[in-house]
Formats: structure tokens, sequence, C-alpha cells
């Protein structure tokens, strides 16, 4: 667009001998009442939505409301300029398809985005995991999301690299199962293992009695018995089950005398 | 009840009054909670037993070690009561034995409820309670399919039918509960659910009792109606409310009970 061309709009001369001191007034009040206006109609959306739509799509429209309340006061302050409006719409339909064509993949990120709020395979607050980036949702925008990590790393994730990768939401039930994988030695009693197991979860307070720990036989191998035993347990506690969970069965196991399997290898040897 | 236990109740719902300095240790079984004022200050200790410590209340015991861990509240008040409390959370049992109900049955139960303490200053209007003790031990758990459940406690005292006065703690109420199976199909269930916030309280002669409930099974595609009377059980002539429900209940209740599909929680 063609910045001269909004220069000649304006109407330099009809400021000048028009009292500009009453049209510089109107564009203050315009500037300061719209402002003003905006930051009420935020906060009323806030007061009304906040208990009726998800944290991400009332920001979103709390955004798009507010872009267009800019765009409402620049056109009221364009007006008192004496600037031509239907030329620069026009020159904006122009600049609109030149800027779309050359932001394709921000383009692609919005797009992404409102698919993202359509579907909500999280809200703000859950714990994701994308590849190998595990964090609180932050914010959920129109072209990123953002997330922070547990060691509190700020990351931006573009909605299009979300859409076509596997995101797994952690805590988007309020259980879930710990799975712990062991390998005894062959030889070990499977059903007191089981027992004591078991007797470990339930000496655990925010592990659940129900759904009941999983005892799951996996394989048995020449190094010995390799099994799943899977806790669940009430979201928010993951670490203290985790080292409670480790710390009981270590000091269980040497109590019960039950051994892990160590890798070995055995090597014969032919005479010659 | 044995004797220990008529000493204990209904005394320990009583008002009692903690003068400058003074200790007070109130045993309920396996839960001791040690109580001390000091200067406009009330210092509250929940210490677990291992061991069944028997219900007692003692005036000026023998000062605990100083390992047990002391609460602080900021307090003017000298005179408090524990007032007897319902779970927080729904509880779950099961039956002894495997029950089935076979259609346009119904059968009444005496269910053992667990309590918690309230702790509140004496006279003083409104909800004021400012720590609440849970009794005996419970363990959490959950109820329904893994995504769509609610957390309960799970409760270790079975559904029985009758109770054994014998075996009625001070630190259980009993709750007359019915359930009417008034599907055309057999309700055989292995885990049932009460909804315990929604249960009052009130002062029997031997123990604490709470309101009726009515649990009315439709169907295993449908939730069962619950309902609670709005008076205390006609077990005795009269029993003062001690406890209003945690949640007031609605007329009737549309709640999931029971519990007898097998959810995928392993693969």
């Amino acid at each position: 667009m063609d910045v001269t061309k909004l220069f000649e709009q304006i109407n330099f001369e009809g400021l000048l001998l028009e009292n500009m001191g009453v049209r510089l007034i109107r564009i203050g009040i315009y500037l300061i009442l719209g402002l003003v206006l905006l930051r009420l109609i935020q906060f009323l959306l806030n007061r009304t939505l906040k208990s009726s739509v998800s944290p991400q799509a009332l920001m979103l429209i709390k955004k798009f409301l507010n872009y267009l309340g800019f765009f409402v006061i620049l056109l009221l302050v364009l007006h008192e300029l004496d600037v031509q409006l239907t030329a620069i719409l026009g020159a904006a339909g122009v600049l609109g398809l030149a800027l779309g064509v050359a932001s394709r993949n921000s383009l692609g990120n919005i797009i992404s985005g409102l698919f993202l709020i359509g579907e909500r395979p999280f809200e703000i607050g859950n714990i994701i995991q994308i590849g190998d980036k595990t964090g609180v949702v932050d914010s959920i925008d129109l072209l990123s999301i953002k997330i922070i990590t547990f060691s509190n790393h700020y990351i931006r994730i573009p909605n299009e690299t979300i859409i076509n990768s596997d995101v797994v939401n952690i805590t988007r039930f309020r259980i879930r199962r710990m799975d712990i994988t062991l390998t005894v030695e062959r030889g070990t009693d499977l059903n007191k293992l089981e027992q004591v197991l078991r007797e470990t979860a339930g000496e655990i307070d925010y592990c659940l009695t129900e759904p009941e720990p999983l005892f799951l036989l996996q394989e048995i191998t020449e190094t010995g018995t390799a099994l799943l035993f899977g806790v669940w347990f009430q979201n928010p506690y993951f670490v203290t089950v985790k080292n409670e969970l480790l710390k009981t069965l270590e000091a269980r196991f040497a109590r019960e005398a039950l051994t892990l399997a160590v890798p070995k290898m055995i090597i014969r040897q032919s005479a010659p | 009840m044995t004797k220990q236990k008529t000493d204990f109740y209904p005394e320990v719902w009583k008002e009692f009054l903690l003068k400058d300095n003074q200790l007070i240790l109130f045993q309920f079984n396996r839960k001791a909670i040690w109580l001390r004022r000091r200067n406009e200050a009330l210092y509250l200790a929940e210490v677990e037993n291992d061991n069944d410590g028997g219900y007692r209340i003692i005036r000026d015991p023998e000062p605990p070690g100083d390992e047990i861990p002391w609460e602080q509240y900021i307090t003017r008040n000298r005179e408090f009561r524990f007032q007897p409390r319902t779970p927080d959370q729904p509880l779950i049992l099961r039956p002894l034995t495997p029950v089935a109900i076979l259609p346009e049955v119904q059968i009444h139960y005496h269910v053992a409820i667990p309590l918690w303490a309230g702790l509140t200053p004496s006279r003083v209007r409104g909800n004021s309670i400012f720590r609440d003790v849970e009794l005996n031990k419970l363990s959490h758990t959950w109820f329904g399919p893994p995504s769509s459940g609610e957390f309960c406690y799970f409760w270790e005292h079975p559904l029985e039918a009758e109770l054994d006065e014998a075996q009625i703690e001070p630190a259980w109420a009993i709750c007359p509960l019915t359930i009417r199976n008034n599907s055309k199909s057999l309700l055989k269930f292995e885990r049932f659910c009460i909804r315990s916030l929604y249960l009052s309280l009130y002062a029997g002669s031997q123990s604490l009792w709470t309101n009726e409930v009515k649990v009315t099974f439709k169907g295993a595609e449908q939730t069962s109606h619950i309902s609670f009377s709005s008076r205390h059980p006609s077990t005795e002539k009269s029993m003062r409310l001690l406890s209003p429900p945690r949640v007031p209940p609605e007329q009737q209740i549309l709640k999931r009970s029971f519990d007898f599909f097998k959810y995928f929680t392993s693969y």
C-alpha cells in the first residue's frame, strides 16, 4: 500500500482552516473513550462468560473484540481527519490478499488454531506431551499454544505442529495409572511377589483401592521374569506416589528377600 | 456397647472447657486428638495409632512427645465441642457375600458410617467448624469408569443386613438403608456407593444414627433413585439432630449406586 496516497487523503488544509483544536480534542476523546470502553467490555466478558466458556475460547473472544475495537477507533480517527475510507478499505483488501499469500504459514496456524478450539484435545491447565516436550498448557492462541515445562521453560508451539502431531493429554482425566516394570530372578515365588506388591500399593495414601492395581506377568527370559505392576492414583500426586511406592518397595523387597534380576551373560568355552 | 464405650458416648459430642495450659486427649480407638490451650491459641495434634487404643477422654494426661505435629489456631474461645460429621466423599461398601436381589424385592440394611469430628467453638451460630478430623482410616478409591467416575472412600466394614450392637463403635453412625429392585432383571452387585454427603446425624440413646436412605434400582442402564428421609429413623421415639448434611439433598437424587460392570483398566 502506498503511504503517500494515505497522506494525500488527509485534508491538512481542512484541518488548519477548520478549528483544528476541536478536531484534535474529538480525536483525543475517541481514543480515550474507546480504550476505556474496550477495557470495560473485557471486564464484563470476564465476569459473564468465565463460567460458561472455556478459558481459551474466552481469550480468543476477548482478543477478537479488542482488535475489532481498535479497528473501529482507527476508522473514527481517520474519519475525523477527513480521510476517504472507501479508498483505504479498497487498498486494505488488496493488501490483505498480498499479506495472505505471503503469510500462508501463519494462515495455516490460524486455521489449525480454530480446529483445535473446536476439537478441544486439551485445555489451559492440562499437562500435555508433544514429541519430547512436556508441560502445562499456559495459553491457546490463534497462531500457537504456549506451554510451561516443569523446569519453568516457556515453549511456543505452532498450532499446525500440534494438528500434525500426536498429543498426549496426561491430565485429561482425574486418575491415571503409573506403570512400573520389574524383572525378578527366576525361581521367585510369584504369588508372594504379587501379594507384596499389592500390600505395598495399599499402604500408599494416594494410591486408589479401585481400580485395582494391575499385576501382569509379561515374559520369562533367561535373566528372569519380567512383569508390569500398575497402580492407579489421583492425578496431582504423581511425584508423591512414585517416590513413596519405590521407597516402600525397596524396603519391602529387602525384608522379604525378593531380588531383582541382574542381566547375565553365560559364556561357554569348548575345549580345544 | 462395652462400658468403656458407654462412658465415651455421648460425652464426646458435648461441650468442653479448655483452660489455659490445659491438655486434653480424645482417644478414638486408632485416632488420638490432642488439644492444648496457651496464650489465646488453641493447639491441636492428630496422631494415628497402630493398635486399638479404645475410646477415652483424658483431662491433663501425660504430655505427649515433641515429635507430634501440632497445629496452632488463634482464638479467644475457651469452650469447644466436636461436632460429628459424615464423610466428605461418598463411601463404597462391598457386601460380605455376593448379593442378588430379585425383581420387585427389597432388602434392609444397617450400614456403619465412619465419622469425622469437626472442631468448633461452642455457642457460635452457623457453620463454624475450623478443623475436620477423620476418625477412621479410609482408603481412597474410584467409583465408575476411569474416564468418568468419581472419588470415593473405600470402607472396609462390609455391607450387612444387621449390625451387632456390640460391634458398633462410637466413631460410627448407623444408617438404615433400603435397596429396592424395581427393574425386571436380577440386581446383582459387587459394590455399593452410599452418598454420605446427604446424611444428617441424630443422637440415639446408644449411638449416632443417620436419616433413612432408600435406593430404587431401575435397571443397569439407568441411574438409581435415591431418597433421604427428612427426619430421624424410627428405631427410637425421639432423637436430637446433631449435624445437618454436608450437602442438603434434593427430594430425589439420580446417581449411580451400583457397580457391576468390569471396566477396562488392564490390557
